[in-house]
C-alpha cells in the first residue's frame, strides 16, 4: 500500500466516523424529541389538574360558607361528606401533579444527558474536520467578498505542490487557491478565505488545477488528494481524450458530469426516481415529529423528470441543488447535517438498500 | 324548604365537581403509566440503536487497524 493510498484510507475512515457520529447524534435527537413529547404531555395534564383543583377549592369554600350559615341534620351530614370528597380529590390531584413533576424531573435528567452527549459528539466531529468549524469565520470573512464559483481561482497562473502535499496556485489578482485532500480553499488578496469541499468543488476548478497536465503528475509531485478528487480528475482527463478524438462536427448535446464520462458502474437513476426515493428515505429515516423532515422533502421533479442521473456525483449535485433551492441558499451553504443525510442516502442507494 | 333546595343544589354542584375531577385523576394515572411504558421501550430501542452504531464504529476501527498494519508492513 502506497502512502497516497493509505492517506485515502485515513480520509475515508474519518468521513465514515463522522457519519457514524452524526447517526449517534440523530438517535439522541430522536430520544430528545420523544422525551420532549412526554414532558409536554405531563405539563399539559398538570395544568389541567391545577385548574380542576382550583374549581374544587372554590366548591369547598362554597360548602364551608353554607356550613357557617348554620346547617343541621341530614344536610349538615351531606355537607361534611361533600367537603371530605372534595378534599380527597384535591389531595389526589395534588399527589398526581407531584408524580407528573417527578417524572418530568427524571426525564429532564435524561434529556440533559442526551444534550451533553450531543455536545461531546459534535466536539469529536469538529476535531475530525476542524475546517468545518472554521468555516463560519471564513464565510463571514467572505461575506464582503461575494464571488461566484467560476471566479474562484480560475484566473490562476500556475499550480505547484508544497511541502504539505497541497496543490497551490497563485491568483492573477493576488491571493492563492489551495487544493488539499478534498478541500478547496480560496484566499483572496485581502486575506479573506472561502472553502469548498468534495462535491462543492466544480469540475471547471479541478480542470484549472490540472492545467495541461494530468492527475498522475500532481500525485507524482506529492500532492495529497482525496480518492474522490482523483477520480474526478481522471474523468476530466478521459473527457479531454474523448474531446480530442471527437469529430469536428460532433455536437455536445449536454454537459454530463465528469464522473459519468468515465462510465461508472453505478446504476443510473432518473430524476423522478431519485426525488421519490429521497422523500421516502427522509420519511422513513426521520421521526414523525422532526420538523426538519418536512423541510427537506423535495417537490416532485417536474423539469425533465426522466433525465438520467448517472453515478453518485450527479445524484449528489442534483439533490444539493434542489435542497439549496428549497432553503433559498446555495449548495455550499447547506447545513452539514443535511449534507450528511444526502451522503447517507447515497450510501444506502449504492448499497441497494433503498428498494422502494 | 326553598333554602334546603338551594343547599342541595350547591352540594350537588360540588359533587359534580368531584366526579368531573375523577376523569383528571384517571387521565393522570394513565399518562404516568403510559409514559413509563413508552420510556422503557424507548430506552431499549435507544440502547439498541446506539449499540448498533458503536458496533459499526468498532468494525470501522478494526478495519482501519488492519489497513494500518498492512501499510506499515508494506513500508518495511
Amino acid at each position: 500500500m502506497r502512502v497516497q493510498e493509505y492517506e485515502e484510507v485515513i480520509d475515508g475512515a474519518k468521513h465514515n466516523l463522522d457519519g457514524r457520529l452524526a447517526e449517534k447524534m440523530e438517535v439522541n435527537n430522536k430520544a430528545l424529541a420523544e422525551r420532549t413529547a412526554c414532558v409536554e404531555k405531563n405539563r399539559f395534564q398538570a395544568a389541567e389538574n391545577s385548574s380542576k383543583m382550583k374549581g374544587l377549592r372554590e366548591q369547598r369554600m362554597g360548602v364551608e360558607t353554607l356550613m357557617k350559615a348554620g346547617l343541621e341534620g341530614a344536610i349538615l351530614k351531606d355537607a361534611r361528606a361533600t367537603i371530605a370528597g372534595l378534599q380527597k380529590r384535591i389531595d389526589e390531584l395534588d399527589a398526581l401533579n407531584d408524580d407528573l413533576g417527578k417524572q418530568n424531573g427524571k426525564i429532564g435528567k435524561e434529556m440533559g444527558k442526551f444534550s451533553q452527549d450531543n455536545q461531546k459528539l459534535q466536539g469529536k466531529r469538529d476535531k475530525l474536520f476542524p475546517s468545518i468549524k472554521e468555516k463560519a469565520w471564513k464565510e463571514k470573512a467572505a461575506a464582503g467578498d461575494q464571488r461566484e464559483g467560476k471566479d474562484r481561482g480560475v484566473a490562476s497562473i500556475s499550480a505547484s505542490v508544497d511541502d504539505y502535499g497541497r496543490v497551490v496556485m497563485d491568483r492573477i489578482n493576488g491571493g492563492k487557491v489551495v487544493l488539499d485532500g478534498e478541500r478547496l480553499i480560496v484566499i483572496a488578496g485581502n486575506g479573506n478565505a472561502t472553502e469548498n469541499q468534495g462535491e462543492e468543488i466544480t469540475d471547471e476548478e479541478l480542470n484549472v488545477f490540472m492545467g495541461d497536465g494530468s492527475v498522475s503528475e500532481l500525485l507524482n509531485a506529492g500532492a495529497h488528494l482525496s480518492q474522490g478528487i482523483i477520480q474526478r480528475m481522471q474523468a476530466i482527463e478521459e473527457k479531454r481524450r474523448l474531446d480530442q478524438n471527437r469529430p469536428e462536427d460532433a455536437v455536445d448535446s449536454h454537459s454530463e458530469p465528469a464522473a459519468e464520462i468515465k462510465g461508472e458502474k453505478a446504476k443510473k437513476h432518473n430524476l423522478e426516481e431519485i426525488v421519490s426515493k429521497w422523500n421516502r428515505y427522509v420519511n422513513e429515516d426521520m421521526p414523525e415529529h422532526d420538523k426538519v423532515k418536512y423541510k427537506i422533502r423535495l417537490d416532485k421533479a417536474k423539469d425533465d423528470p426522466q433525465r438520467l442521473l448517472g453515478g453518485s456525483d450527479a445524484v449528489t449535485r442534483e439533490l444539493k441543488k434542489r435542497l439549496a433551492k428549497k432553503f433559498k441558499t446555495d449548495s455550499a451553504k447547506l447545513d452539514k447535517d443535511i449534507i450528511n443525510k444526502v451522503y447517507n442516502f447515497l450510501r444506502e442507494l449504492n448499497e441497494g438498500k433503498l428498494n422502494y | 324548604m326553598k333554602q334546603d333546595q338551594n343547599f342541595q343544589n350547591i352540594l350537588g354542584q360540588a359533587q359534580q365537581a368531584v366526579d368531573d375531577a375523577n376523569s383528571a385523576v384517571i387521565a393522570s394515572k394513565k399518562i404516568l403509566e403510559d409514559n413509563e411504558k413508552k420510556l422503557a421501550a424507548d430506552r431499549l430501542a435507544y440502547d439498541k440503536a446506539q449499540a448498533k452504531i458503536d458496533k459499526a464504529i468498532k468494525a470501522d476501527a478494526d478495519d482501519l487497524t488492519l489497513k494500518t498494519l498492512q501499510f506499515l508492513k508494506a513500508m518495511e
